[in-house]
């Protein structure tokens, strides 16, 4: 396991991502574009999909804010079609906002900063951590 | 569907570099190792169907909450 606190690589607001495969559920949405959301100073950001932005758009927020991210980096960059150095990891969970918002530490999405290639990860672990319970460190 | 019969330390081969090796059946369990490039993803199934209905699931919510903001600001 490596402290995800030394995954410290952003990725820049309005840059571009490409997800090859697409995600689960989503295999034709390829290209997002992030934004910040709802404010620039807040942690959350918004993945928007260039060719559908009206219809899909994900809330991420980075593994290093969440209390229980227990995410083996190796494990996750192993898993990564393009990723060669750790320092150019950069992973987010999906959030999924409302009354009771739920993060996904089942699946983060790991981006190789270098090359701008993403991929869903699934690690190891039960599928209802796909929705844990969001808690933000302080 | 195909159906193939294979025993322990036997594999199929799915197109030209994806290789599923029954490493050890037990009872009703089947242990299989994977090889693939790195490019292909790798599932057990209800993972992946956990993690479709979560994304779609984070779509609408994310969709709801980005209505609910531009009624706001309204």
């Amino acid at each position: 396991m490596i402290d995800l606190a030394l995954t410290t690589a952003r990725v820049a607001v309005d840059a571009d991502i490409v997800f090859p495969d697409g995600l689960p559920g989503f295999p034709d949405a390829h290209r997002f574009r992030v934004r910040s959301w709802p404010r620039p100073d807040e942690p959350f950001a918004l993945l928007v999909d260039v060719d559908a932005p009206d219809e899909v758009a994900f809330a991420v927020v980075p593994a290093t804010m969440l209390a229980e991210a227990r995410l083996d980096l190796l494990e996750a960059a192993a898993a990564h079609p393009t990723l060669r150095d750790l320092a150019d990891v950069v992973v987010r969970c999906i959030v999924t906002p409302g009354h009771a918002p739920t993060v996904n530490l089942l699946a983060p999405i790991v981006v190789d900063r270098a090359t701008g290639i993403a991929r869903q990860v699934a690690l190891d672990g039960p599928p209802d951590a796909a929705r844990a319970p969001l808690v933000l460190l302080p | 569907m195909l159906v193939l019969t294979r025993r322990a330390n036997q594999s199929i081969v799915i197109g030209n570099d994806v290789v599923v090796t029954v490493l050890e059946v037990r009872g009703d369990q089947v242990r299989l190792g994977i090889t693939a490039p790195r490019s292909i993803d790798v599932h057990r199934e209800e993972v992946f169907k956990a993690l479709q209905e979560a994304n779609r699931d984070a779509v609408d919510a994310t969709r709801d909450a980005l209505d609910a903001a531009a009624v706001t600001d309204a």
